[in-house]
Formats: C-alpha cells, structure tokens, sequence
C-alpha cells in the first residue's frame, strides 16, 4: 500500500487553512494543520513529514522561527515552502538564509501549491 | 417586625439623612438590575460566538467543497446544486449572511486564478452584491461604507454606476471608500475621479490609493500632466508621487513649471522629483528662483543643484558658504569639496597636489 505524502501546514487564517486543506487531500497528501508557528514545530517533531508548509506572519512563534527551528535545533533537510505577503520581500530573503526551500506571494492559485509541492517532493518514495 | 422598626428607626432620622438612604436604595436597585442585565447579555454574546464559530465552520467547510467540488470528479453536479442550495437559503438571514460574506472575503484575499473567479461568482450567484446595494440605500453613512468596502473586497465591477453616485458625497469617508473602490477595481483607469476632484486628498488616503493601483498589473500609466496642473494641490501632490514612483518623464515640462506653485510643499516636492528623474535643465530654474525661496526650499534646491554638479555652479556654492542657514553652508562645502575632485580629476593633478584655494581661484 502506498504511503501518502504527509505535510504540516502552518496557516493562521483558518479559511485558508481549510481551503488548501481540502484541496491537498484531495490531490492524495495527508495534511496536519498547525494555526500557529508553536504548534507546527510540534507536528513536524511528532510526524517528521515530508514537506512543510508555513506562513511568515503568524502568532506565537513566525514562520521564521519555525524554518530556523527545523533545520537548526531539528536538523531536518525536509523542504520548506513560505508563504508571504506583499511587503514582506525582506522576510522573504531571511527565510531563505535560514533554510526556506521556496516561496509563494499570497494570493496564490492552490493549482500553482500543488505543483511546488510535486516539484519538492518529486524524489520522496512513496511506498 | 424587623420592617416596623426599620421604618421607625428611618422616621426618626433627619430629612437629609433619609434622602441619602432613599438615594442608597435607588442605586443599590440599579446596580443588581445592572449586574443582572449585564450577566443575560454576556451570555448572549457568548451564544451569538458560539453560533458564529459553529456556523463559520459549517459554511467554511460547504464553500469549500462547492468551489473546488467543480473540477473534482469525484463530486457530482447534484451535490454541488445541494450545497448551492442550502448557502441559497442562509443567505436570507442577516446573521448568516455576514459570516458568508466573511469567508467569501477571506478567499479573495489569499486566493488567485480560476479559483477567485469561482468566488466571485458563487458571491454574485448568491445575491450577495444586491444586499451589499442595499446597504448603499441606508440613512447611516457607516453602513454605506460598510456596503461600497465589501463590493471593494469583492472587485465587484458591475456596481460601478451605482457606487459612482457617491463619488461627491457630502461626507469625506464615504468619498474615500469610493475612491478606493475604483482604485482597487479600476486600477489606473479609475484614478478619473481626479480630474474634477474638489475635496481634499488626505496622505494616508494618497497612500492607500498608491497601495491600490500597485496591484493593477499590465496597466499603462495614463497621462497625468492634467493632475498636475489641477488647482487641487492634493491631487498634484499625488500626482507628483506617481510621477516618481512610475519614473513619469514625459511629464518632465509640467514638473519645472512646478517649480513656481503658489504651495511651498508642492514647489519642494516637484524639485525633490526633478532631482529624481534626473532632470538638468531645472538646474538653472532652481538656481535663479534661489533666493527668493524659504529656507526649507532652499535645502531642497541645494540638494538637487549637488545632485546636477558642474563647474558652473562654482559661484552659485561659493556664495552660498556664507549662508545664515548651517545646513546650507554644509551642503555648499560639501559641494565645493566635490567640485575639488571634478577638477582634479579633469586635470588629472595627484590630489595631494590640489589645493582648495586652486578650486576657488579658478572663478
């Protein structure tokens, strides 16, 4: 049996959340969503996914935070991809120093999502 | 009998100490009455939140599974009338509605594509533009404004006429929220208003509008030398930051004629964005206007000469470090020092050899 993709989405706006939720699933990835950065770095230390997926701006602990979490104190390689939105160019290129695999401007076409995470987790095996 | 004595012991006090206990009474009443009241109506809000989070999840869950139901195969063209229909019917209620209308909103804002477009549909299909209308018919301009950000969110274009009519309300904020409808809906091509705008652009609105056009993508910056020329200093005001954000050009004869704008903030801003541009032949304009400008302009029009630096501005610096304004005699050394390297560099003297007064004597 084939085992799906999993992700943890860090996504602090809960009808996003929902929304890429049940388009990701639909595509065959099995998803967990953190609504903050505190929470997200529990679900990739319990469920080490394949790909994470995290919002710059969030509550508790930034998407920032949670890149530098991951591969400094966890030492993943797992492919991290941000979301940002306009003005937050600056964020964007710090995210990148500490780890950020790639990112996407918000708004965004969920399609263009799937294609990124297909394009990062193209060598996971999936069985 | 505890009352009888009570009502002894009250008849016998003064006419003033039963005022203050009658008073005692009243209040003592208001309050419980105000405990009590305020108790009932938190637990209504806590209700209505309950109600809200629970309704938010359901709709949330159903406008999912509608939009992206339709390119899923999995889901059929009778469970999509399903969904349509139940959202159909909450829509009546004023309280559903908002929630609705909350999420529909979220989506815009983080979503792009085919996806947006279906948002915008499902919004329309579900009559929710026609109560945004509505809310533009109400006697509170708050709910007026309420009613032209929501058709904003929406980039509703098909309500331009109506929301048009507001354009010259007599209340400042409803003109702003329409301003930036045709901002946000129009992009460039809704900046029109501002050929015959009579009120007051504030900054913050300046820029909001800025913020607003900056996501019409593929637009064509359209001539603004008219707002430039506008009696509304605001809208030159404006103007002139699209003139410098945009790298405007063309527009550079309207710019220099700035340069004698009866508004000293509209006169420094066009030679801070002549300066900008890149634009020489103000040089001579600032040059000669120098001394008949406030000491605040007169900065600025140092700064651009420095900015345009040439050995025939030797005299013009020279004069100027015996300025009563320390800021200006800085900026004239500075300038001076500088005109010491262009001539060292054209002579091509070792700069250990040039002296300043070499520079000075060359006048």
């Amino acid at each position: 049996m084939n085992r799906p993709i999993t992700i943890v989405l860090a996504e602090d706006n809960p009808v996003f959340a929902s929304l890429l939720k049940f388009k990701l699933e639909k595509e065959g990835y099995e998803l967990y969503i953190a609504a903050n950065g505190q929470m997200a770095i529990e679900l990739i230390r319990n469920y080490e996914p394949d790909i994470v997926l995290t919002d710059i701006m969030m509550p508790f602990l930034s998407g920032l935070e949670v890149t530098s979490y991951v591969r400094q104190t966890l030492k993943m390689d797992v492919p991290i991809i941000v979301f940002s939105a306009a003005g937050q160019e600056k964020m964007v290129l710090e995210a990148f120093s500490l780890g950020a695999t790639d990112f996407m401007g918000k708004p965004f076409n969920p399609n263009e999502l799937v294609i990124r995470i297909k394009k990062e987790t193209i060598a996971i095996p999936v069985f | 009998m505890i009352v009888k004595s009570l009502y002894e012991l009250f008849a016998q006090l003064s006419p003033l100490l039963r005022l203050m206990v009658i008073i005692t009474i009243i209040l003592a009443i208001v309050v419980a009455f105000l405990n009590i009241y305020l108790r009932i109506l938190r637990g209504q809000l806590r209700q209505n939140e309950q109600n809200q989070l629970k309704f938010k999840s359901v709709y949330d869950e159903l406008i999912i599974q509608y939009l992206l139901g339709e390119s899923d195969p999995d889901t059929s063209n009778e469970e999509q009338k399903i969904i349509f229909n139940r959202l159909n019917g909450e829509t009546t209620v004023k309280f559903k509605r908002v929630i609705l209308v909350s999420t529909l909103i979220d989506l815009h804002r983080n979503i792009t594509g085919d996806l947006l477009d279906k948002v915008r549909k499902l919004y329309d299909d579900l009559g929710l533009s026609h109560y945004a209308l509505k809310k533009l018919k109400n006697w509170h301009w708050t709910t007026i404004i309420h009613g032209i950000n929501e058709l904003t969110e929406m980039q509703n274009r098909e309500v331009s006429g109506e929301i048009d009519d507001f354009i010259s309300h007599k209340r400042i904020e409803i003109q702003a929220a329409v301003q930036l409808y045709k901002a946000n809906v129009f992009g460039f091509a809704g900046l029109t208003f501002l050929n015959d705008l009579k009120g007051k652009i504030s900054e913050w609105q300046q820029i909001q509008l800025l913020e607003s056009i900056r996501h019409s993508e593929g637009q064509m910056v359209p001539d603004i030398t008219e707002w430039l020329h506008s009696n509304n200093s605001s809208v030159v005001s404006f103007a002139l930051k699209l003139t410098e954000i945009y790298n405007l050009l063309d527009v550079k004869d309207s710019l220099i004629l700035l340069l004698k704008h009866r508004e000293i903030g509209i006169r420094i801003k066009a030679t801070s964005v002549l300066a900008h541009l890149g634009i020489y032949e103000c040089k001579d304009i600032l040059k000669m206007c120098f001394d008949r400008r406030e000491v605040i302009e007169q900065v600025a029009i140092v700064r651009t000469v420095t900015q345009f630096l040439d050995l025939d501005d030797l005299t013009f610096f020279k004069r100027l470090t015996t300025h009563g304004e320390f800021i200006i005699r800085k900026e004239s050394i500075q300038a001076l020092e500088k005109l010491e390297r262009m001539v060292v560099a054209r002579n091509r003297i070792p700069k250990k050899q040039a002296k300043p007064d070499q520079i000075l004597q060359l006048e």
